[in-house]
């Protein structure tokens, strides 16, 4: 029968019971089975042992030692602790994953990521607010505000905080010599377009006390425009004294409107199913040169402003959360369109009164958030495509024959005659446009409006959007209430 | 983390470069240290220097807050093992400069006989051990030299109980072959 071959641990055993005997053969005695394999490695080890436990005296006695680490020490004492010292203890920093369960670990490593992120991303936000003109950070602000409104419950008020926040910064920035970048510019223009339409849509939504503080503290706040461009030199005073120029003219404009009484007017079918203002726009206020967008080609058209463009989805403003592109060519073209002024159909007296004559109203807040709610029935808020940036007040829907169609799509070819019903991108689930009589804002639109661009001429309808070029910016979807009065809203233009 | 099992407030004292706990440290345990690295190099000068050595990076760690998670005992161990690691690192890996020539002496009123033999037997041991790995020798100094047991071996090496054993066992059976290869060549 063959034996088992000693093993590592049996070796062990015969070795513990050497030491503590202290001599081979006792050991060997008791194991007399494995004697002839224990013999040979207990007497190395007994040999071994003899020699390694004589260790002579050390020659100096150990004193250079201590004195090297006395020397050693009191040189670290006359040194001061260095902050990188303490690095090695910092260990625990990063191995206390390591004591914790791999599922523990993960969970613990995700948190730690999200916290860093957070803190990263935050830190960027808070040293972004203190951002100005120019600067590096300036653009993730007005990012945070295109967030902000993009689920804003009042986007008007808060767009009319940010304008006023961008005019202080503006001031501020040059203030210290800054230059302001013509993005600035033109984000702070279009906003003031956002809120003219939203001041329109005030108008038309009949609650004079709205439209009268959001226009009031616009006109505030455009006049501060003059002061801030007369601080400008060359090109920026230029752009600035431009955008002042427009928003300024648009916000006469708009007051016109404003200041109008509603009255019951027929509506004419844009021929996309979208309530048009009647034919005096068409016949009597588009101005002859004005190049009839179905036979222009569009390369010879100005670009049209886009915010200006309609999103014929939901008849709101569109938030001032995406640039629309634009150029100088777009700006001069629309500087050199005459401002009709039709937006005042009633008497010439009214628009002067209303544009030159009346001081700036000053309210002491913005537009309360109901404002934004349901200024019509036909207006229901809510958040437009980043692309579709704000534009003209969607005209709502006259009664009687007219029924409610889907919007127009801005896509649309040219040549669209009147009565022409374009289909049109299908219309959003929860925001159908109901039947509603024609408003008044159309025509303060259409004064405001430069020449009719190529991308208006393929999507529009033809006259009535050469008649109306200004179209009501889009408003989100998600600011419609689902609930909103669709009640008939009388137009004061009288049928052709 | 403190050392196991070790004198904290001393530890505590030397982290401040306390002159008085330095001192008690170093002569509770320099003889340890030196033992072990005289078994190690054969060589007392050397063995002398290096436990210099090892209790001033000691004072260096110990002001860094780097402990080794075993006994203040073990972990001087584990330092001194690495000091001799840059100790034959140093002198080209050759264990066999610190060979102390001068360590054979004769007491008075031994027999010159008897004195011969043990020199040469402590000799032939030398070379022995000299030819073993550094491992094999690490664990014959620590369970025979230093007379600790297998478990505390393992923690010193940083090594299982069964790792120790093996080790240990495949270094006798080494030392017993070149032991028996030295005899049969002396003898032939």
């Amino acid at each position: 029968m063959s034996r088992r071959r000693l093993s590592a641990q049996d070796l062990d055993l015969a070795l513990a019971e050497l030491a503590e005997l202290g001599d081979v053969d006792q050991v060997l005695r008791r194991h007399p089975r494995r004697e002839q394999e224990l013999a040979p490695l207990l007497h190395a080890a007994s040999r071994a042992q003899n020699y390694l436990t004589q260790v002579p005296s050390p020659p100096r006695g150990l004193q250079d030692g201590r004195r090297r680490l006395l020397a050693e020490a009191a040189q670290m004492r006359a040194t001061r602790r260095r902050w990188f010292d303490w690095l090695p203890s910092l260990r625990s920093l990063w191995t206390w994953p390591q004591r914790l369960s791999p599922p523990l670990r993960v969970v613990a490593i995700v948190l730690l990521l999200l916290v860093n992120l957070s803190s990263v991303s935050g830190g960027v936000v808070l040293a972004a607010e203190q951002s100005l003109p120019g600067d590096l950070l300036y653009p993730v602000k007005e990012k945070v505000e295109d967030m902000r409104l993009s689920i804003a419950r009042d986007p008007a008020s808060l767009t009319l905080y940010y304008t006023e926040r961008r005019l202080q910064d503006i001031d501020e920035a040059m203030q210290r010599g800054k230059s302001i970048p013509e993005p600035t510019v033109h984000r702070l223009e279009w906003q003031f377009t956002y809120l003219i339409e939203r001041a329109k849509m005030d108008a038309d939504s009949g609650d004079p006390t709205l439209d009268g503080e959001l226009a009031g503290q616009l006109r505030g706040q455009v006049e501060r425009l003059d002061a801030i461009a007369a601080q400008m030199e060359g090109a920026a005073q230029q752009r600035m004294v431009e955008a002042k120029e427009r928003v300024s003219r648009e916000l006469d404009q708009a007051e016109g409107v404003m200041d109008r009484e509603p009255s019951p007017s027929p509506v004419v079918d844009d021929g996309h199913g979208k309530p048009r203002p009647d034919e005096r726009n068409s016949a009597q206020e588009k101005p002859a040169s004005r190049p009839d967008p179905t036979s222009t080609p569009p390369a010879e058209q100005p670009p049209e402003r886009d915010v200006r463009q309609k999103d014929a989805t939901d008849g709101q403003p569109a938030l001032p959360t995406a640039m629309p592109p634009r150029t100088d060519k777009a700006d001069k073209g629309q500087d050199d369109q005459p401002t009709t002024g039709d937006a005042k159909p009633n008497t010439p007296e009214a628009e002067t009164e209303e544009t030159g004559g009346r001081p700036p109203r000053l309210p002491s807040k913005a537009a309360p958030p109901a404002q934004d709610a349901v200024p019509g029935p036909d207006v229901t808020p809510g958040l437009p495509p980043k692309e579709n940036p704000p534009g003209r007040v969607d005209p709502p829907k006259p009664e009687g024959p007219q029924t409610p169609v889907s919007p127009p799509s801005r896509s649309k070819s040219s040549g669209d005659d009147e009565g022409d019903q374009d289909p049109g991108p299908p219309p959003l689930p929860s925001k159908q446009v109901p039947p509603v009589p024609m408003e008044t804002a159309q025509p303060a639109d259409t004064g405001i409006s430069p020449e009719p661009t190529a991308t208006r001429d393929a999507s529009s309808d033809g006259e009535d959007r050469t008649k109306a070029p200004v179209e009501p910016p889009a408003l989100p979807p998600k600011e419609a209430p689902p609930g909103a009065p669709q009640k008939p809203r009388p137009t004061e233009m009288p049928q052709p | 983390v403190l050392p196991v099992n070790s004198d904290d407030r001393l530890l505590q004292r030397a982290q401040e470069c306390d002159e008085a706990a330095l001192t008690e440290l170093y002569d509770r345990y320099a003889p340890l240290i030196y033992g072990y690295l005289y078994r190690r190099v054969q060589n007392a000068q050397v063995a002398e220097d290096l436990t210099g050595d090892v209790f001033v990076r000691m004072l260096r760690a110990i002001r860094q807050n780097r402990f080794a998670n075993v006994s203040f005992e073990g972990w001087l161990y584990r330092i001194a093992h690495n000091i001799l690691v840059d100790h034959y690192r140093k002198n080209d890996g050759d264990p066999e400069v610190d060979m102390d020539l001068n360590e054979v002496r004769m007491a008075d009123g031994e027999d010159l006989d008897a004195t011969l033999t043990e020199q040469l037997s402590r000799g032939s041991l030398r070379a022995a051990i000299a030819h073993l790995s550094h491992l094999q020798q690490q664990v014959l100094v620590l369970r025979f030299g230093e007379q600790l047991a297998t478990h505390e071996v393992a923690r010193v090496m940083d090594k299982t109980p069964n790792a120790v054993a093996v080790l240990q066992h495949r270094a006798l059976s080494s030392l017993r072959r070149i032991l028996e290869s030295m005899e049969r060549s002396g003898s032939g």
